[in-house]
């Protein structure tokens, strides 16, 4: 009998559960109980504890409640993995935290409640700059203070002052970060910056030209004697000094760039080795694709060309530029690309300027 | 004495009634999901971790079946090498899309073919086996994007790397652009903030 009482308890008190979130039981209680006792430790009760709604979702560990708009978990819904991870990247993304974990907490006589536990990133209360050289402006480099510290920004700072430092001459230049709290839930960022001697630009020299004259390619460079040698002008005077040898038909030709630094002197030298290999020639040049206008339209460009006629590379690509501009105005944009063919025995080159 | 020994014998009883009153009150709580690196502004979530890891400890699991003394170690080496391998792809895919280096769908299509060719199988062979070892198609399909993307990424660096690339045979330039690989990605690790949490 007394078996039988807690039978009936334990399939209500099932039942008063699976009401509160509004699933009807399948079989009315009384039934169950009595022709299947051994079915109330089965079915909705153990689906619900694995599915449970949730009471609240909280955030805790910030005066920051405008965070919780980022959220996209909702106190009566169900528990959802997929949306719990969301959030957490959600309020990770905002970069007011340092860390974001999500906990479920729930006991035996409540729903569970959802809480965000997130680690406030510090404030920063002061940036410093030390051993800045001369003439360099470190403030202007790093910009307005963020509200909060972000190691992200930090670090990209810090490699920035680098980046300028090396640009402004200073090739040696190393730039040191610190991060300290200076009270509480504020931190002091200081940048350190031992410069080094600043290094600039001796002389540019050239080797193994000997058809292209020294002082052409010369002309078309960036670099400027007595003025600092930054890295991305070093790399884009090797191109400029590549693309000058196309155009004199040394389609083969290689450059290579190197360094000479004198420290003592507070000076480098830029050294563009050549190989010219054979100068090339325009071999077949024509024009391919569907959807062309008429032949005549283009021939005129293509003469511009002409078989046997040293190959220039700046030719190549003012007819490209042609033909894409014919095809704007004929109202058929498309796009224009030139694929090559090198003929090492009769050293020509074969174009066919392909409209897609 | 005896008086005091009750005395104290009462408070006990009356604080280890509160410490019990105390933990009947506070929940239960359990840690649902939780960042466990940060890759510059990026976060890698501990689901993110499990997905990951899943096939892995199906394998892991089925290996040391006979060890339980190996299989926690071997849990937390696993871990550590997960949270890594996502760190190292989350690097190489901001990489990727700073070059502009993408992968179509058709592309990981080939690939599977080629899987499958090389393997003598059928596409659908391919991942019914890919899915034994605990890969789904969806998942068997990220990690072939996430394998020619580190390839794409591999043969775009090299040449910068290696400035005789061009005369290099194709053997030389496979064994080049493994160590570049390596270079690169330390490269990589230098430049991020990268933090493993927990």
């Amino acid at each position: 009998m007394r078996k039988a009482c807690n039978a009936v308890l334990l399939v209500a008190l099932t039942a008063c559960s699976t009401t509160t979130v509004g699933k009807p039981l399948p079989h009315a209680p009384r039934a169950v109980v009595s022709e299947e006792p051994e079915r109330s430790e089965f079915a909705c009760s153990r689906a619900i504890t694995s599915a449970p709604s949730l009471s609240a979702v909280v955030l805790r560990g910030t005066g920051q409640s405008d965070a919780c708009k980022f959220l996209q978990s909702r106190a009566g819904a169900l528990v959802d993995d997929a949306k719990i991870e969301a959030d957490i990247r959600a309020l990770h993304a905002t970069g007011l935290f340092a860390d974001v974990s999500a906990v479920l907490e729930d006991d035996d006589d409540a729903p569970p409640v959802l809480a965000f536990e997130v680690k406030e990133r510090p404030r920063v209360g002061n940036v410093a700059v030390r051993g800045a050289p001369e003439g360099f402006d470190a403030r202007a480099v790093i910009g307005a203070t963020p509200a909060l510290c972000d190691p992200v920004w930090v670090r990209t700072t810090r490699q920035r002052l680098v980046q300028k430092l090396r640009d402004a001459g200073y090739r040696k230049a190393e730039v040191g970060r610190d991060v300290a709290p200076s009270a509480d839930q504020v931190v002091a960022v200081s940048f350190t910056i031992a410069p080094g001697a600043r290094i600039v630009l001796g002389s540019v020299r050239f080797e193994g030209l000997s058809t292209v004259p020294a002082e052409e390619l010369r002309a078309r460079l960036g670099l400027t004697p007595g003025e600092p040698a930054p890295e991305p002008l070093i790399e884009r005077d090797t191109l400029v000094v590549s693309h000058a040898l196309y155009d004199h038909g040394l389609v083969q030709a290689e450059v290579a760039m190197r360094i000479e630094e004198n420290f003592l002197a507070s000076r480098l030298d830029v050294v563009f080795a050549v190989k010219e290999g054979p100068a090339y020639r325009f071999g077949e040049v024509k024009v391919s694709g569907s959807d062309l206008l008429p032949r005549g339209r283009y021939a005129k460009h293509l003469a511009t060309l002409p078989r046997g006629t040293l190959f220039v590379r700046a030719k190549v690509v003012e007819v490209v530029q042609t033909v894409e501009r014919m095809h704007h105005d004929a109202g058929t944009d498309r796009r224009v690309d030139v694929r090559s063919n090198l003929d090492p025995k009769r050293l020509t080159v074969d174009l066919d300027i392909h409209v897609e | 004495m005896v008086r005091h020994r009750a005395r104290w014998a009462v408070v006990a009883l009356l604080l280890g009634a509160a410490t019990a009153k105390e933990a009947e009150a506070t929940p239960r709580r359990k840690i649902v999901d939780s960042v466990v690196a940060v890759v510059d502004e990026a976060c890698i979530t501990q689901s993110e971790l499990s997905r990951f890891l899943a096939p892995h400890e199906v394998r892991r699991k089925r290996e040391l079946a006979s060890k339980p003394a190996e299989r926690a170690t071997a849990s937390a080496q696993l871990r550590m090498e997960g949270v890594q391998a996502l760190i190292d792809r989350r690097l190489f895919a901001t990489y990727a899309a700073r070059m502009g280096l993408e992968v179509s769908e058709s592309e990981i299509d080939t690939a599977l073919g080629s899987v499958a060719a090389q393997n003598h199988l059928t596409v659908p062979e391919v991942l019914a086996a890919a899915k034994e070892q605990g890969l789904d198609a969806a998942r068997y399909r990220a990690d072939l994007l996430v394998q020619i993307l580190e390839g794409k990424i591999i043969w775009h660096d090299a040449p910068r790397r290696y400035q005789d690339w061009s005369a290099l045979s194709a053997d030389e330039r496979l064994a080049r652009a493994s160590r570049g690989r390596d270079a690169l990605l330390a490269e990589l690790r230098e430049q991020a903030v990268v933090e493993i949490r927990r």
